[in-house]
């Protein structure tokens, strides 16, 4: 029974891997860290350089699940109420009444596009709805449908006109994802995909909600031998305590991240246990962006990779 | 979950198994390394099992005490983490945990003893014992001699251990007679004074044959008087003495006396 289960959860992210290779050339492993998210019913923040496929790869997964997208593009003029809602005065039959306009946080996968051009006000109008599954609007709360992901996208450069994330908010984010520049092989591809036809894959839903929720649970029952649990928490403890590097350290919450991540992959691997490799492979897009590094290791000219990696050792 | 617990077991079990099979070879070199050795001392092979046995029971001891899981783990690197993790989740029961369960339940199964088996190693220690025993039944078939260590030890080192005196090579009779102050057992000075020169002597049989038909004049030889017995005589016993009165011993006297001449009459 278990065994039909795992090689169904298989072949399906199997198929939704090779489905999104059809559309996004390269960035295979934010695809897998994206999908790796999902499975963890949490939020990814994808850092990259322009034109490297951050929008295009979440826009092709969107299309793989068969639930409801919505995309914010951020700018600095975003309200809040333009991401969550607003009342607008309804006349019905004569009579006028306050009637919720639903923003398009009401979704399942909601793509924030350049989240860091959105004021901070506006940025935190997602707190909420990224920790709590809901929003509150006046004095009502309303239920996010489930599932429900913020798969928000930013650029490095470009820093005129952009706010910098609350620590509050990033660490909402499971994995902060960073996209590299394709080989020169994928760049090719690249090249000869988009000018010899203007034709896109057509993408079919692969994955309901059902299935997702299902997959979803499998995760959660993943056993983890307490040695993976010491290890995982020791090293988001050394984070806070190697204060040679790092200024501020990772909060529990990357413990659980940390632990959550690795059953995923583990799961995306094809195992029923989770082993340290997953732990030490999942460190990096947890870690990135919860540690905030000191001056010594920004004089050094060390990235947050080059301290997880210190960490690790 | 008794059925995990019990292929765990049978996993420490081969592994003991396979421990105490090296052990057992490693007890067979020493035996056969120490048997050399006391070949070459001249001592009994019999001494050699005190040391082999010695160390297959501490060998074996150690193995049954020491083999843990995780050794199991270090030798079947794709259990490590699924071992632990069942372990860790006994009291766990959902479809996950029982397919991972099942999972170290199978390979537990497919786990044989040979997989603990260094083939290597174990290759290297027969040949290291055929090696050995050839070595051995060769000295003791050829008869071939081994190097005296009355020679290069110090003097009676080898004699104290062997029990034995003396050996079969060349004796430092210029040393010994020197330490020994001239009082050694190589004899008189002038023996010594050979030095190292070599004497040929040899037996004629011949010679040792008895020839009856030689016979040779008979030859006069003078009694040495001195060693003769001056006083040689005769005392009664002291059971005769005053066993008869003096007139009772008349009446035997005169009886014998009656019967000897009675009995010369009648011839």
């Amino acid at each position: 029974m278990a065994e039909k289960v795992f090689k169904d959860i298989m072949d399906t992210l199997q198929t939704i891997m090779a489905s999104a290779a059809k559309v996004v050339v390269g960035q295979t492993s934010a695809m897998k860290q994206i999908v790796l998210a999902l499975l963890c019913d949490s939020n990814v923040l994808i850092e990259g350089y322009p034109g490297l496929a951050k929008t295009l790869s979440v826009r092709t997964l969107a299309q793989l699940m068969d639930m409801k997208f919505s995309r914010i593009q951020g700018t600095p003029d975003l309200m809040p109420s333009d991401i969550t809602g607003t009342y607008v005065l309804e006349e019905k039959d004569g009579k006028r009444d306050f009637k919720f306009q639903q923003g398009p946080v009401f979704a399942n996968i909601v793509l924030f596009d350049e989240i860091n051009r959105a004021s901070p006000k506006t940025q935190s109008a997602l707190l909420e709805a990224m920790q709590e599954k809901q929003v509150t609007v006046g004095n009502k709360t309303f239920k996010l449908d489930k599932p429900f992901f913020v798969l928000a996208t930013m650029n490095p450069i470009e820093q005129e006109g952009t706010m910098v994330l609350p620590e509050a908010q990033s660490d909402r984010f499971l994995f902060k994802i960073k996209t590299d520049y394709p080989s020169f092989e994928e760049e090719i591809e690249i090249v000869s995909r988009y000018t010899e036809s203007l034709k896109i894959p057509d993408l079919k839903p692969l994955v309901t909600k059902e299935n997702l929720a299902k997959m979803q649970d499998i995760v959660r029952k993943m056993p983890v031998a307490n040695d993976i649990k010491k290890f995982a928490v020791e090293l988001v403890t050394k984070s806070r305590t190697r204060k040679e590097l790092i200024e501020y350290g990772a909060s529990p919450r990357a413990s659980i991240g940390m632990i959550l991540a690795a059953k995923a992959n583990a799961l995306f691997e094809g195992r029923n246990y989770v082993t340290k490799d997953d732990v030490q492979e999942m460190a990096f897009p947890i870690l990135r962006h919860r540690i905030i590094l000191n001056f010594e290791a920004e004089r050094n000219n060390f990235s947050e990779d080059d301290v997880i990696r210190y960490l690790l050792k | 979950m008794d059925s995990v617990r019990g292929a765990l077991r049978d996993l420490r079990r081969a592994m003991v198994f396979t421990r105490f099979f090296h052990s057992f070879m490693n007890c067979l070199l020493l035996f056969l390394i120490l048997t050399i050795v006391l070949l070459i001392l001249k001592l009994s092979w019999i001494y050699v099992l005190i040391p082999t046995i010695l160390y297959l029971l501490v060998a074996s001891y150690r193995n049954v005490m020491n083999t843990r899981y995780k050794d199991i783990e270090e030798k079947v690197p794709e259990l490590r983490w699924q071992l632990r993790t069942v372990s860790d989740n006994m009291g766990v029961d959902n479809e996950v945990v029982r397919s991972l369960k099942e999972n170290v339940l199978a390979k537990a199964k497919e786990m044989r003893t040979s997989k603990f088996v260094d083939n290597k190693v174990t290759a290297y220690k027969l040949f290291g014992i055929l090696g050995l025993a050839f070595m051995i039944v060769a000295f003791s078939a050829f008869s071939m001699s081994f190097p005296d260590l009355n020679g290069i030890t110090p003097a009676g080192v080898v004699n104290k251990i062997t029990g034995r005196s003396g050996g079969l090579g060349e004796a430092d009779f210029e040393g010994d007679y020197e330490r020994e102050n001239g009082r050694n057992v190589y004899g008189k000075e002038s023996v010594v004074a050979l030095g190292k020169e070599e004497l040929e002597l040899q037996m004629n049989p011949e010679e040792n044959r008895a020839d009856l038909t030689d016979l040779k004049d008979t030859q006069d030889l003078a009694f040495d008087q001195r060693s003769a017995i001056k006083d040689i005589g005769a005392a009664p016993d002291k059971s005769y003495e005053d066993k008869f009165k003096k007139k009772e011993s008349e009446l035997i006297k005169e009886y014998l006396k009656k019967l000897a001449e009675y009995s010369n009459r009648e011839r």
